[in-house]
């Protein structure tokens, strides 16, 4: 008993320091900075084949990150390819990037789709469906609530937003709405590109503006909340696509495309999504191709948005 | 060791050995509860300026974003800050350039949510955490905090356990002496007791009256010690009353060994007290013997007392019964003086059933105690038994002596009878016979010459003949008389007196109520050879010459009396033992005959004044009205 004692005493002598002081030992010695001045950058994974996907901008750049971030998950799922998020900095454009094939894939509206096919021969592989249940989508034009306006008429000698001047909603069809109506931007007092429709809906909540451009749903949802005054609503033109560049695989565009036609987002793939509902594509994909553009083009042609060159 | 030292060393090492656990293992557990803290607070805190920064980065401010990151600063344990860009770039905290070992460090997978990595630099402890900015977007942001904090907080905790360790020992050595004292104190006390009840003193008690298991283990030792005491007791008692029905077995044992039915009671009584005198430890006595059914009484034997100083004096038990002799009431208590010193006398009744045969007298030092005074009743009874059972034994004998001498007696009155009859057929009736026959020859010669002569003979001849033939029915008659068949026992009687040739006739007197009662035949032939042997002896021994046969039947009875007028006899119911070699057979026949059914013989006779004969019969209710005589 005593020795046992004994060696129980030792051996709790002899491991207490190691145990207790295990942490205080030195190691992974890493210098915080270096002497040479050149930039550094992070090393990115370029050993798998990646796709990478872009959109144009929309909401919030980061709610944007996060809704594509989730839709890319599930292409990923359904395709078994890997792809790749890959937002547009300010001083890079969708459309080239598209359609010089930096970006293989990318949710694009009508007139974005217009410019890449007619510059770099884009494909557009599916429309989304809106929460109306049609490929087609509308832009409306809004006003603050307090506003005095009455119609489109009523604009001549105001101020007017655009979303961005390559979306469909923000400023095509805004821009076809006020041409129908008689006023065009020489009659405005002054009009501007807030960049994306929470910045037109911004801009026109505070009255920097006093109309703008804006996509048909956002602009409900906030007419509904009382923030905002509909003053007019467009026709319908095609929703925005999925296209892809000229040089991605066919095989690998098929495969995508069957992926997309059996997206479900309000069904057994709603809970892998981030805010998808607030996409213009809520309720999914239908098959498109460029014949279902041919209004747009006309339009986007007689308003000079571009040449409507052949490809 | 004692076990208060032993209790000491033990305490001791318990609070050295878990102190030194506390040590590391505390160390152990606060140092991984501090650094996962930090790292929650750094993913966090990373995550949140992630969210912030996401927009920024993603509209491309990254004046924005690096202003933000240098803001961080602000906490004094946040070392630097950076920020992968989607191209690879990085913006960053240091006023110099970032090495591009940190840069690639704690890098992050897609599936991670972030990642956290200890390292070493600038001779502190650093520990980088990183996080996506968005998920999806290969954008991450890392931040390092310094660790050495960390490392201070556990080495103020390790020195606390230290000093609390070694006051823990300090007064746990204190403590352990104390408790060691006192729990050992106790046990002390309780070994030293133990020790004493080893040596068996088992009237100590252990002093001890707390309240916990120590004060109920005294109160339980006393409760034992009480109990042993009282089973010692209850042992030694019981080890005494063995002793007493040892001895009081070993008297008996010894008195019923002594018993020899062959011997005479004045040698049993002898072996028997002195078997008494020694189981029981006595110093003497003595028995004395009852006279017959008289109060007096005759010493016979003594043991270690001369017979002179024992004092005189009558049956001192006689009027006892067995009720009172049960209950312990028939005992004597005195003193005697004896070679100067002074002796207790006990005496107790000898007796058999409720009848006192005698005493016995015992001699003691001291005063006998209850159980030796029931030893001595029962030995009392058992010497009763036994003389009863001796003096049975002598009649038994005596008895089987006069079985053999009645044998001997019908056997040579058979041979008599035998006798008497070929006497008479040779003497009388052979004679009578052959004159008969003479006195017929005679008569066939003279039938032809002298007829009436030859009629004169004939007719004697007839005369002889018929008394020939009166003779012979004598002979068959004393046999066996018809009479007592046909006219019962009286008249039998009466015609055995008087027909028979006396040498002096007898005067026969009858008297009683018999003429109308028949009686069991046996009953009746026993009582006509009674009769039958008084009567023989009167007339024959007695020289009598008148006789009285007196016959009665009462209710249980019958009594038969014949007195006769003869010369007598000097009786004594003794006489069958005394005279050897003259026992009056007849008498002792007379009796046999009529105990074997039950009844008795009573004879009176007095020299010259005659004899009279009792039998008295005792009757079945059926014998005395089965018919009429």
């Amino acid at each position: 008993m005593p020795k046992a004692l004994l060696i129980f005493l030792s051996a709790i002598l002899f491991l207490w320091p190691i145990t207790g002081c295990s942490t205080l030992t030195k190691e992974n010695v890493v210098p915080l900075t270096q002497e040479d001045q050149n930039p550094v950058t992070a090393k990115m994974d370029v050993t798998s084949p990646v796709y990478t996907f872009s959109y144009d901008r929309r909401m919030d750049p980061a709610e944007d990150v996060k809704m594509y971030a989730t839709f890319l998950k599930y292409l990923e799922t359904a395709t078994g390819y890997n792809f790749e998020l890959r937002p547009m900095t300010p001083n890079q454009n969708l459309i080239e990037e598209l359609g010089t094939g930096r970006v293989d894939i990318a949710a694009i509206g009508t007139l974005s789709y217009l410019k890449a096919h007619q510059k770099y021969g884009v494909r557009a592989v599916v429309r989304g469906i809106t929460e109306q249940g049609k490929a087609e989508y509308r832009a409306l034009i809004i006003t603050s609530t307090n506003s005095k306006l009455r119609s489109l008429r009523d604009l001549l000698g105001k101020t007017f937003t655009f979303g961005s001047d390559t979306s469909t909603q923000g400023y095509l069809i805004p821009l076809i709405m006020l041409t129908e109506a008689g006023v065009n931007l020489t009659d405005l007092t002054g009009y501007t590109f807030a960049g994306s429709h929470f910045d037109t809906a911004n801009a026109v909540i505070s009255g920097r503006y006093a109309a703008g451009g804006i996509q048909d749903t956002l602009g409900r949802e906030l007419a509904n909340k009382g923030l905002v005054r509909i003053l007019a609503e467009s026709d319908e033109f095609p929703s925005s696509t999925i296209s892809v560049s000229p040089s991605l695989p066919s095989d690998v565009v098929k495969k995508l495309q069957e992926a997309l036609l059996e997206f479900a987002p309000e069904g057994k793939d709603k809970g892998m999504l981030y805010h998808w509902d607030q996409t213009e594509m809520p309720l999914g994909f239908v098959p498109t191709d460029d014949r279902d553009f041919e209004k747009a083009r006309t339009w986007a042609v007689r308003l000079g948005l571009f040449d409507g060159g052949a490809e | 060791m004692k076990l208060s030292k032993k209790i000491s060393i033990v305490i001791v090492a318990i609070v050295t050995v878990l102190g030194l656990m506390t040590v590391p293992l505390i160390s152990h557990f606060v140092g991984n509860a501090l650094r996962e803290t930090v790292q929650d607070k750094e993913i966090s805190l990373a995550k949140v300026v992630a969210s912030n920064l996401a927009n920024p980065v993603l509209t491309g401010n990254y004046l924005t974003v690096q202003r933000n990151l240098e803001g961080l600063k602000e906490d004094r344990q946040l070392l630097y800050a950076f920020l992968i860009l989607p191209d690879g770039s990085i913006l960053h905290t240091f006023k110099g350039n970032i090495s591009s070992e940190l840069v690639e460090l704690n890098r992050l997978t897609p599936n991670q949510s972030h990642a956290i990595k200890s390292f070493s630099a600038d001779e502190e402890r650093v520990e980088d955490g990183g996080v996506f900015l968005l998920d999806g977007l290969r954008s991450e942001l890392h931040i390092g905090y310094k660790e050495d904090y960390i490392q201070a907080t556990l080495t103020r905790i390790f020195k606390t356990i230290i000093a609390l360790t070694l006051v823990g020992v300090i007064f746990g050595s204190l403590a352990a002496g104390f408790l060691g004292k006192y729990l050992s104190s106790p046990i002390e006390t309780l070994t030293t007791l133990t020790r004493k009840i080893t040596n068996g003193q088992l009237d100590h008690r252990v002093d001890i009256t707390t309240k916990d298991e120590v004060g109920e283990l005294a109160h339980s030792f006393n409760r034992m010690l009480t109990a042993l005491e009282e089973s010692m007791s209850k042992i030694r008692v019981a080890e005494e009353e063995q002793r007493i029905k040892n001895r009081e077995l070993s008297a008996l044992n010894g008195v019923a060994e002594t018993i020899r039915l062959g011997q005479d009671i004045n040698t049993v009584l002898q072996d028997a007290l002195v078997q008494i005198v020694e189981n029981l430890a006595l110093s003497g006595g003595w028995v004395q013997l009852r006279i017959r059914e008289t109060t007096g009484i005759e010493n016979i034997i003594t043991l270690g007392i001369e017979e002179h100083i024992i004092p005189c004096s009558e049956c001192e038990f006689c009027g006892c019964d067995l009720s009172r002799i049960k209950q312990g009431q028939c005992l004597s208590k005195s003193s005697l003086l004896k070679g100067g010193r002074n002796y207790q006398v006990t005496g107790v009744p000898i007796f058999v059933s409720d009848r006192i045969l005698g005493a016995i007298y015992l001699l003691s030092d001291k005063e006998l105690i209850a159980a030796d005074l029931e030893t001595l009743q029962t030995i009392g009874g058992q010497l009763g038994t036994m003389i009863e059972n001796v003096n049975l034994w002598q009649e038994l004998k005596a008895r089987e002596a006069k079985v053999s001498q009645l044998l001997e007696k019908v056997i040579v009155a058979q041979e008599d009878e035998r006798k008497r009859i070929a006497r008479e057929l040779h003497d009388e009736t052979s004679q009578s016979l052959a004159a008969l026959a003479m006195r017929l020859k005679v008569s066939m010669g003279w039938i032809h010459k002298d007829t009436r002569k030859a009629e004169a003979l004939l007719e004697e001849s007839k005369d002889e003949a018929v008394r020939i033939m009166r003779e012979l029915h004598n002979i068959v008659f004393h046999l066996r008389p018809t009479l007592l068949d046909d006219l019962g026992l009286v008249p039998a009687l009466r015609w055995l007196a008087a027909s028979r040739d006396w040498k002096e006739p007898l005067e026969v007197d009858v008297q009683g109520n018999w003429s109308k009662e028949r009686i069991d035949p046996q009953v009746e032939t026993t009582l006509y050879r009674i009769g039958q042997e008084a009567i023989t002896n009167a007339a024959k021994y007695s020289q009598a010459t008148y006789l009285v046969i007196e016959f009665k039947v009462e209710e249980t009875k019958a009594i038969l009396k014949i007195q006769d007028n003869g010369k007598g006899f000097i009786w004594d119911e003794n006489m069958f033992e005394f005279e050897q070699g003259k026992k009056p057979l007849g008498l002792i026949g007379m009796m046999e005959r009529a105990s074997l059914i039950g009844g008795r013989v009573e004879i009176h006779s007095e020299v010259e004044r005659g004899t009279t004969i009792v039998a008295v019969i005792p009757l079945k209710k059926e014998d005395n009205s089965n018919g009429e005589n």
